[in-house]
């Protein structure tokens, strides 16, 4: 029982870190109908930046937050703005074809300057946790889950009563009307791509803080945020919070029946199983 | 006299095709092997992706299924290679089309994702199943020369544009140019989609599955994560992009492109050739989104359909 209910922990708090990663994946989604392949390799990236942080200017990770959100926010602004939009418009597949590249040239940058050896960003309290109730809490991903909590209220927020988050809401329902309200899409495609950026570089502070890391873990990444995406719903604001909670949950639970080793077969099986049935995600619209 | 004209340039390529191993050397046969499977891969590719407007990422389930199964029923079930090959290719086939009859149902992101998990998923399985080699891999045994397969592949390579070329002249293709323009009037005239779809998916996991029993007895070593590889797919698709998606030379031309670009890159290092790939991609999409040879019977499946269904709710 002890050992369940300790399982379950575990995957609540796995969900924390798959939930902020899908927070920015299922806007860029939602708002332009971008499936952004680079988005796992972008998280490495940011791990890779908080340890260059915490080597050079000897900032700890979680207060290098803020810092590694605004690097990420300007330069998703510049990628969406010259290179995206020269694209986005005229057929989605190119869109996926366009960050498939970003992501193959990220990835092996990264090689050529941080090699391909496993790196990891060594904290005092990396590795360390919180006993309650004779439960373990992880430090990290409990943050993790408490960062995914408010990130979603403020991003809710924003988009529900600031002037941009209004109209990152109005384009998304439709470029044309928007356009004619008078905003000008490409800027409010680069603003949303900057913000998605942005929380999705703060996803990986807290991957790299919670796992080891190599150039190549962004594929992975960037499946998990798709399936979380797709299993709260694309495009809502509480759907990577629910997603990232069943598919932590059921990964941990999984694990321990079926061995680590069955891990992929149940997430993409999972993820085939949505797609046919409901392809506008558990708490989206019936398919 | 176009026509002709083309018949008469697809033969001399050929010719010049098939005298590179009586006159260069093995490297020169390996990386020409390496270019005809690509060409099978990309021209099986261009029948579901080019032709029918579903852009698949999971071409590469075919692939290493088809390379995993021969594997197996000749090491573990002692079968002669032939029958096994032969065996794994229909299997391919089979499960191609059985999958296909879920998986076409979905439109755009969604098909391309969902093939995509199920190329992992495929991978996932094969790994877990002891009878398929595992996660260890397996080794076949050594047979004939590099040239023998030299010219297996470019026999497989001709078979998936002579198929691409009778597809388009065919009422068959036409279907698939209908669905690709837009599948809501093909079957408001009376086509049935789902069939001609997912025969298509079919064909294109034939093809895969030839490629992959061919690759696994000349490697004579495999290992799921090798023929599982998700860049197999991506190449495939960048080299029908490049090449001209929907046409019959298009992918033989990416797919003879891409390697030779590599091979220059390798020369430089390994790190290199990645990146001169990646960078690739992205001059593709920007400068040439239409491919070398043009789409000149494009219909208008290049417009992006599905916009602004998922307004962004409270």
């Amino acid at each position: 029982m002890h050992l369940w209910l300790q399982v379950l922990v575990n995957g609540i708090l796995q969900g924390g870190i798959l939930g902020i990663s899908a927070l920015a994946f299922s806007l860029q989604w939602g708002v332009m109908n971008l499936i952004n392949l680079a988005h796992g390799t972008f998280q490495v990236l940011a791990a890779y930046l908080t340890v260059l942080i915490l080597q050079h200017l000897g900032l700890d990770p979680l207060l290098a937050v803020p810092l590694v959100f605004i690097i990420f926010f300007l330069g998703g602004y510049l990628v969406q703005f010259f290179l995206i939009n020269r694209v986005i418009s005229t057929n989605l597949f190119m869109t996926l074809l366009l960050t498939y590249g970003m992501d193959f040239v990220l990835a092996n940058l990264m090689i050529l300057f941080f090699t391909a050896d496993y790196k990891s960003i060594n904290t005092p309290y990396a590795n360390s946790s919180w006993q309650l109730f004779g439960l373990q809490f992880p430090i990290v991903r409990s943050v993790a889950l408490l960062f995914l909590i408010v990130l979603s209220v403020l991003l809710w927020l924003f988009l529900e009563y600031s002037r941009p988050g209004r109209a990152i809401r109005a384009t998304s329902m439709g470029t044309e009307p928007a356009r004619l309200m008078g905003l000008k899409i490409p800027h409010v495609y680069a603003l949303t791509f900057a913000l998605s950026s942005g929380l999705a570089a703060t996803g990986g502070v807290f991957f790299g803080l919670s796992n080891a890391f190599s150039p190549a873990s962004g594929g992975p990444l960037t499946v998990g945020a798709f399936v979380v995406t797709i299993l709260g719903g694309v495009g809502t604001s509480w759907g990577p919070l629910v997603g990232g909670l069943i598919l932590g949950v059921l990964d941990a639970v999984g694990s321990v029946i079926f061995g680590p080793t069955y891990v992929n077969v149940i997430t993409f099986g999972l993820l085939l199983v949505i797609l046919v049935l409901r392809p506008n995600g558990v708490l989206g619209r019936a398919g | 006299m176009k026509r002709q004209r083309n018949m008469f340039l697809a033969a001399c390529v050929l010719l010049l095709a098939l005298c590179i191993p009586p006159l260069t050397n093995d490297y020169i046969v390996q990386v020409g092997t390496e270019m005809a499977m690509y060409a099978a891969l990309a021209g099986g590719w261009n029948l579901i992706g080019g032709l029918t407007g579903y852009p698949s990422f999971g071409n590469v389930a075919f692939f290493g299924l088809g390379a995993m199964l021969a594997g197996a029923l000749s090491v573990n079930a002692h079968w002669p290679y032939w029958l096994a090959a032969i065996a794994s290719v229909l299997g391919t086939g089979v499960f191609a089309l059985l999958l296909g009859l879920p998986l076409l149902r979905l439109k755009g992101h969604y098909f391309s994702i969902a093939t995509l998990a199920l190329a992992q998923a495929t991978l996932a399985v094969v790994t877990n199943t002891k009878f398929l080699g595992g996660g260890m891999g397996m080794s076949l045994p050594i047979v004939g020369s590099p040239g023998i397969f030299y010219y297996v592949m470019l026999s497989i390579a001709v078979l998936s544009a002579l198929i691409t070329y009778l597809l388009i002249h065919s009422e068959y293709g036409n279907t698939l140019l209908a669905i690709k323009s837009d599948e809501v009037a093909a079957q408001a005239v009376g086509i049935n989609t789902v069939l001609a779809k997912s025969s298509a998916f079919a064909l294109s996991g034939l093809l895969g599955a030839m490629a992959g029993v061919v690759y696994a007895i000349w490697q004579s070593y495999i290992d799921p994560p090798t023929v599982f590889e998700p860049s197999i797919t991506v190449l495939m698709l960048v080299m029908t992009m490049m090449g001209g998606a929907g046409t019959v030379a298009g992918p033989i031309l990416g797919a003879v492109l891409i390697g030779i670009l590599t091979q220059l890159a390798m020369a430089v290092s390994q790190n290199a050739s990645s990146l001169v790939l990646g960078l690739g991609i992205i001059a593709v999409v920007l400068f040439l989104p239409k491919g070398i040879m043009g789409s000149r019977r494009s219909g208008k499946g290049g417009k992006r359909r599905g916009k602004n269904t998922f307004p962004l709710r409270g």
